[in-house]
């Protein structure tokens, strides 16, 4: 077991208690602050060089919202640990009930290669501020990420309690045979059954941040241009390779028409008339997703985009027209710069065929009738759910991100975070004193005592429920 | 597995139609369990006393009040548990709705356990009904009596394809564990544990397991012996040992550990009488195979008190057990059963390093009259709870969440916890068509100034 001697040193050193004290767990929050600020160049090159990420993109989701995240996180920290006193209905007014924040242990962080700053951070960030130590796995696949992260995060952390661990998929297959206290997985389902499996060996709880197909639901009232903007910019931002991006469109046969002409003058918008010469459209991150992609663009008809270089990597900012649900775009989640519309009868049709597929990350809406949102809202299921724009939803620190079926398990974000990586204890504190309330519990057993006791402890329903 | 694929389905095609989503609809089926719980009263202890030799007060106080408890919770909080919750928005979602919305998650699995068989299948039940759910019921096979009522009981007074109960042994269950569920909740031992959620991760389900393990018990010298005595001896002999927050071991100074045993010694006599075989309120042992498996765990150590056994009838009597030693077989397994071992430590550090090398219990038990010991205790370990200066009573707390830590489990649930655990919580932003010159900000091209 080649990292079996890491990880007993991490838990030599959780056990000695270093990473408890809110001054320490601060102390390594401020360092990756530092590490952000002083390295925020390298991290644009790096990003750049593995999948052509615009500096724009990268600065704000790897850069400003990792920030954010980590300020929401130091803002609120105290807070966050002090113990949470409840309602003490069934005890004595001399105890104390409260529910303890226990960091887990020693935790492992899997993180993905389309954010790998960013979602390899907003773990961390919370893991740290639980009080856990981490293992940091960062994806094989970004190679300059992944070299800038083993190479430089390590010097603003505390050795000792965190390491960051470069391994290929045979190696995270070694890794995952150790027992840890929890495990963080942002990826596809399919590793995500095998992590859980592998965690599963020693009961070991798992957040798992999957992916899906996010439906994008247009209706025939809305603004047809103000639609089509917000949904470019979440398909095409990072190329497509966002597990949140709108996957597919689902609208009526009229409004294709209308979305086809709205987003062929967006794109040249954002992109100018020759996408791969813009300085704010990245490629794609691996030669297998490269050809991967390539092939999903004979479902439908490509009415915009379509062009591709093997050399860059690079797929046009692409939408296909008339896609039929048979189509293999339509059977896994694309990733990438393509938009493939599925024509529908109505919203009904549309909810429908939502429902009848797995569950995904988000579901997107689009319609100034306020109702036709809130129907599809209420009809349907998904991680989280977003009207009337794309990939918003997640900067809200206060909102939990996270899936539901095969989409993932688990969420975090702001103190959802924190939360996901600690223990909640429930823990009562006693009097000592008092001895005869007690009486009532403690053989030999009467009809009298049962009387007592079932007088004094039970619940009764407070007047009558309106609803009945 | 043509059974079970049966059942499931129906049970989800039932919870397609919509037909649970309805706060009413949910209320409904509460009330009719409310119903149930009275009107078969009798029947319910009956089946419990049959199972576990449990007599009528006690089997009620445990397994009765409770569960008309968590109903009569239940029932009044759920319009405000299943409301959606607003949430502090920032500058660019300030004129939009946000908010998180408790969802059901579809068809959920409960596994009950044998010990608390009524209880352990009702408490997730109420919580997975009031989220919303179908809820495929599965009781333990070793508690057949209460396994059997739960089985004609349910299906005359809640909806029966929504709430169907699944009765078997392992092949029932291990083909059960093929089918796939939205959440399953699994009360049992960490073994069985392990098997149930790599049977979840073929089909990403999450779960809720509550497992055991060695809840242990510190004396402090500093504390009132005769009371924390009383408590520990109530705690340790209820159901015959057979609680999986009960104190499994005691640790304390070898100074105090022969008046500890004087204490409990008294106490058992004020519990039980003189001839604990002939109480009413002392219960047996499950079946013979635990019968043995706890005698077994007696051979070489030295007993203080007790120690009888009668295989006919699986009684084995309250017994104490000094000067263990921490590598005996006693000390490997979680007992379950009445046989308290008192292991000395020579200071409160030593006891927190004994419980720091060992698997992370569901409960922790410390007795003290030392405030700051106390808290020193808690925050240099870690369990699923706690309770200070008595027993159980943590998980009585109904606004405590209930459940373990690494092998003691994952997951919790209790009152609201329930209901939370077996929602979905869907993050919602609803935005304005318009307002769209807030959004040039973020759009392509992009510079420098946009940032």
């Amino acid at each position: 077991n080649p990292y079996a001697g890491l990880v007993s040193c991490l838990r030599a050193a959780w056990l000695c208690g270093k990473t408890r004290p809110m001054e320490y767990r601060v102390a390594q929050l401020e360092a990756l602050g530092r590490f952000l600020d002083e390295k925020k160049q390298e991290i644009l090159e790096a990003t750049s060089s593995d999948m052509g990420k615009p500096s724009f993109e990268a600065e704000f989701s790897e850069i400003i919202l990792c920030k954010s995240e980590l300020h929401e996180t130091l803002n609120n920290l105290s807070r966050w640990m002090k113990d949470e006193h409840v309602d003490k209905n069934s005890v004595t007014r001399w105890d104390s009930a409260f529910i303890r924040k226990d960091p887990y242990g020693v935790v492992l962080i899997i993180a993905p290669w389309n954010y790998p700053v960013n979602l390899l951070l907003g773990p961390l960030i919370g893991a740290i501020a639980a009080g856990n130590c981490v293992i940091i796995k960062p994806s094989e696949m970004t190679k300059n990420t992944e070299r800038l992260v083993a190479e430089a995060l390590p010097s603003y952390l505390d050795k000792d309690c965190f390491a960051v661990v470069t391994a290929g998929v045979q190696e995270t297959t070694r890794l995952l045979e150790n027992k840890f206290d929890y495990i963080f997985f942002t990826g596809s389902p399919s590793v995500g059954r095998i992590i859980m499996t592998a965690a599963a060996k020693h009961l070991t709880p798992v957040t798992l941040e999957l992916g899906g197909k996010n439906p994008c639901y247009v209706s025939d009232t809305c603004d047809v241009q103000n639609v089509a903007r917000r949904v470019a910019w979440g398909r095409f931002f990072n190329a497509g390779q966002t597990c949140i991006a709108p996957d597919y469109v689902l609208c009526s046969l009229e409004m294709q028409e209308k979305l086809l002409l709205a987003l062929s003058k967006t794109i040249t918008d954002f992109y100018g008339s020759n996408p791969q010469k813009s300085h704010d459209f990245g490629r794609i991150a691996g030669e297998k997703h490269f050809q991967r992609l390539q092939e999903l663009l004979c479902s439908g008809q490509v009415v915009i985009g379509g062009e591709t270089d093997e050399a860059e990597r690079y797929i046009a900012p692409t939408v296909l027209a008339d896609v039929h649900p048979s189509d293999p775009i339509m059977q896994e989640e694309i990733f990438g710069p393509i938009l493939p519309i599925v024509p529908v009868a109505n919203m009904d049709e549309a909810i429908d065929f939502i429902n009848s597929r797995e569950r995904p990350l988000v579901v997107y809406a689009f319609s100034s009738n306020n109702k036709v949102v809130n129907q599809v809202l209420e009809r349907t299921s998904s991680g989280g759910f977003c009207g009337n724009d794309t990939l918003m939803h997640v900067t809200l620190t206060s909102l939990p991100f996270g899936g539901v079926g095969s989409s993932g398990l688990g969420m975090y974000h702001g103190k959802f975070t924190f939360n996901t990586f600690s223990h909640h204890r429930g823990c009562l504190h006693r009097y000592m004193g008092r001895e005869t309330i007690n009486a009532l519990r403690y053989p030999p057993y009467t009809q009298q005592k049962l009387g007592l006791v079932r007088a004094a402890s039970e619940v009764k329903r407070k007047g009558a429920c309106t609803l009945l | 597995m043509e059974r079970m694929q049966q059942v499931v389905g129906r049970a989800r095609a039932a919870f397609n139609s919509g037909r649970c989503r309805s706060l009413e609809f949910r209320l409904q089926q509460l009330k009719a369990l409310e119903q149930m719980v009275q009107e078969k009263e009798k029947e319910i202890l009956a089946a419990i006393k049959a199972d576990l030799h449990k007599c009528g007060p006690n089997a009620y106080n445990h397994e009765i009040l409770g569960v008309l408890g968590e109903l009569a919770l239940a029932m009044d909080k759920l319009p405000s548990w299943a409301a959606p919750q607003p949430v502090k928005k920032n500058l660019l979602t300030m004129r939009d709705e946000v908010y998180v919305c408790p969802e059901p998650l579809g068809v959920v699995l409960i596994i009950g356990a044998w010990n608390y068989p009524f209880v352990l299948v009702m408490q997730p039940l109420i919580g997975a009904i009031a989220a919303g759910n179908a809820v495929v019921v599965k009781p333990s096979e070793i508690s057949e009596n209460t396994a059997q009522l739960v089985a004609d009981l349910l299906p005359q007074y809640l909806d029966r394809e929504l709430y169907p109960v699944v009765t078997g042994g392992v092949p029932e269950t291990t083909a059960l564990l093929t089918q796939r569920f939205d959440h399953i909740l699994y009360t049992g031992n960490s073994t069985v544990g392990k098997i149930v959620m790599a049977a979840a991760a073929k089909h990403l389900t999450p779960v809720t397991l509550e497992l055991g393990g060695k809840s242990p018990c510190y004396i402090d010298k500093d504390c009132d012996l005769a009371v924390a005595c009383r408590r520990i001896t109530w705690g340790k002999y209820m159901n015959c040992g057979q609680t999986c927050i009960a104190p499994d071991y005691i640790l304390c100074d070898p100074s105090i550990q022969s008046k500890v045993v004087e204490n409990i010694k008294a106490t058992l006599q004020e519990f039980y009488g003189e001839d604990v075989k002939s109480s009413p309120d002392y219960e047996r042992i499950v079946n013979k195979r635990h019968f043995k498996r706890i005698v077994g765990l007696l051979e070489g150590q030295k007993i203080a008190h007790g120690g009888q056994t009668d295989e006919a009838s699986c009684f084995i009597a309250p017994t104490i057990l000094t000067d263990v030693s921490p590598e005996s077989k006693v000390m490997e397994e979680e007992i379950f059963g009445p046989v308290l071992p008192i292991l000395t430590v020579k200071s409160v550090d030593e006891a927190i390093e004994f419980i720091n090398r060992r698997e992370k219990p569901l409960a922790l038990y410390v007795f003290s009259n030392d405030k700051k010991l106390i808290k020193r205790v808690i925050s240099e370990t870690s369990s699923g709870g706690v309770t200070a200066n008595d027993v159980f009573m943590h998980a009585l707390v109904p606004d405590l969440p209930f459940g373990g830590v690494g092998n003691s489990g994952m997951g919790a649930y209790h009152g609201k916890y329930s209901f939370e655990t077996f929602s979905h919580h869907r993050a919602c932003l609803i935005k304005d068509l318009k307002m769209e010159v807030v959004n040039k900000l973020r759009y392509p091209p992009g510079s420098q100034k946009k940032v």
